[in-house]
């Protein structure tokens, strides 16, 4: 059953309807454009809340007080690029078992990248398509419909 | 905090508000090919040092990034080119040759930017 769906009876029936918060993603990309559409097809197409960050650091401030359910993660940012991220997301015991998922236009990345973010959960491929964006994460990220 | 403050649309709006945003990106793209010709130019008249050249990799590596998503295949593909012979350059010395191939890459780019979006 999805979080957001009712609880149902053995014969279909519903008998009572689960309030569940929607869930949150953090949006990390130094793209102004593409952080605002992945925010606008996350919240409309996945009814996800969306918080996004403009950079590693401000990511690993935000994911600590926020605790999204998943970190949709650049890979290539000034500064803290997105495997150093990954790293410091990692580090840190509020947010170590935040499930990561690469996005890059840079492909492929290398096995140490993969290897040194034990919670990643997938990479996304840039472009992508605003349509499919909250189906891939969905299932990368091993929600149920 | 850099958390936009981008309303939330209605569902039925999504493809007018996708639309809007992809003409944002294609303006954003446009300048970004103009900031990309200044550093070549500038690369063929004084040179740039590691920091200019690093900093025209970016721009192509986010043209790459954000094109393809907003109906230009093309742009996307052309760009990442460009990222790549400009990552070579910010670590060795530059052929006017190279500096060419750049040149004709990025007026592909114009070209194909001066067309509509293919957003199929």
């Amino acid at each position: 059953m999805s979080r957001d769906d009712a609880t149902t009876t053995g014969d279909g029936q519903p008998t009572e309807m689960v309030k569940v918060k929607p869930r949150k993603v953090l949006v990390v990309d130094d793209d102004d454009i593409i952080r605002e559409v992945a925010k606008v097809a996350l919240e409309v197409v996945g009814g996800w809340h969306v918080d996004t960050a403009v950079s590693g650091d401000e990511a690993s401030r935000l994911a600590a007080v926020d605790q999204p359910d998943v970190v949709l993660l650049d890979v290539m940012m000034p500064a803290l690029d997105g495997p150093s991220t990954a790293a410091l997301l990692r580090a840190d015991p509020l947010t170590r078992d935040v499930p990561v998922i690469f996005l890059t236009a840079k492909t492929p990345l290398t096995d140490d990248q993969l290897e040194a973010v034990p919670n990643l959960v997938g990479v996304i491929t840039k472009p992508f398509d605003p349509m499919d964006l909250a189906a891939e994460i969905r299932r990368l990220a091993g929600w149920e419909e | 905090m850099s958390n936009s403050q981008v309303p939330v649309p209605p569902p039925e709006r999504m493809a007018t508000v996708l639309s809007a945003i992809a003409a944002q990106a294609r303006r954003t793209n446009l300048v970004r090919a103009a900031e990309l010709r200044a550093a070549l130019d500038r690369a063929a008249s004084e040179g740039l040092d590691a920091a200019d050249w690093a900093a025209a990799e970016r721009t192509a590596h986010q043209l790459a990034g954000s094109a393809g998503t907003f109906g230009y295949a093309a742009v996307s593909e052309l760009a990442r080119s460009l990222e790549r012979l400009l990552a070579q350059a910010g670590v060795a010395e530059v052929e006017p040759a190279e500096l060419e191939r750049a040149g004709a890459l990025l007026d592909q780019v114009g070209d194909e930017l001066a067309a509509e979006p293919d957003l199929a």
